[in-house]
């Protein structure tokens, strides 16, 4: 008998508070993200919104990962990519690349995170 | 010449009141960023920040909020945190209330030690040891 655990984190952040947070401290966004990450916010059509799914799609892999949602010194560990499309989570001590799943509001953005963990 | 700590509380209850849309009067040495002042970890971003600005100062990553030790799997396991991760964390976080945590150490709880009173003591430190 096999049985798999999969702890999943989500999170959510809206688009307003992320622009506000964007025009306040894009300069400053250098020390918490990956100079790739950094780049694919500033070329999006609307940077904001590119950022609220990065901060989204951090916290839900954080929280997969069995650690409490707070705090910001993780958000340079973990390594958010596009892979055929999809959004993918690069994490210390995790063989393989966490799968993401992106929900777009008007509002808002949500993104899932599952993050096998065990079999036995 | 060092900043008396009533001076830093009332820089950081304007920081934080600003940061989590809250009325300054919310804010109190006591208050757990969030518990009771609602902050999502984009909240705790942006009041590195502002302190950083309202400062002049750089907080390295992981100083002020030390969430990382969390993924260290000798500082937590099943939920909790183990011996190791308490006096590692203690060391991290003196200023934080300890007692009340360590008689049940759930890691969901630890961010209730977060709170405005740890942000003025860390801040006072930092200060002084730059401005002694």
């Amino acid at each position: 008998m096999f049985s798999v655990r999969v702890p999943v984190g989500v999170d959510l952040v809206e688009y307003k508070k992320a622009g506000a947070f964007y025009r306040r401290h894009r300069l400053s966004l250098r020390d918490f993200f990956h100079p790739d990450e950094l780049k694919s916010v500033r070329v999006h059509r609307r940077p904001h919104e590119a950022l609220a799914v990065l901060l989204a799609a951090k916290e839900a892999a954080w929280k997969a990962l069995g650690a409490p949602g707070f705090g910001p010194s993780f958000f340079k560990t973990l390594r958010v990519t596009r892979y055929h499309g999809a959004l993918r989570c690069a994490a210390p001590g995790s063989r393989k690349p966490l799968e993401l799943s992106v929900t777009k509001k008007s509002a808002f953005v949500v993104v899932h995170c599952a993050a096998p963990v065990a079999r036995g | 010449m060092p900043i008396e700590k009533n001076e830093i509380f009332k820089q950081v209850q304007t920081i934080v009141s600003q940061a989590l849309k809250v009325s300054e009067a919310e804010v109190k040495t006591e208050s757990a960023l969030i518990r009771d002042l609602g902050a999502e970890s984009i909240d705790f971003l942006d009041i590195v920040f502002r302190l950083e600005k309202a400062f002049k100062i750089k907080i390295p990553k992981g100083e002020l909020f030390p969430e990382k030790l969390l993924t260290d799997a000798r500082f937590s396991k099943d939920g909790k945190i183990t011996a190791e991760g308490l006096e590692e964390l203690k060391k991290r976080l003196p200023n934080a209330d300890w007692k009340t945590f360590s008689s049940n150490p759930i890691v969901s709880d630890l961010s209730n030690l977060f709170t405005v009173g740890m942000i003025v003591d860390y801040l006072s430190e930092k200060l002084s040891a730059a401005h002694p």
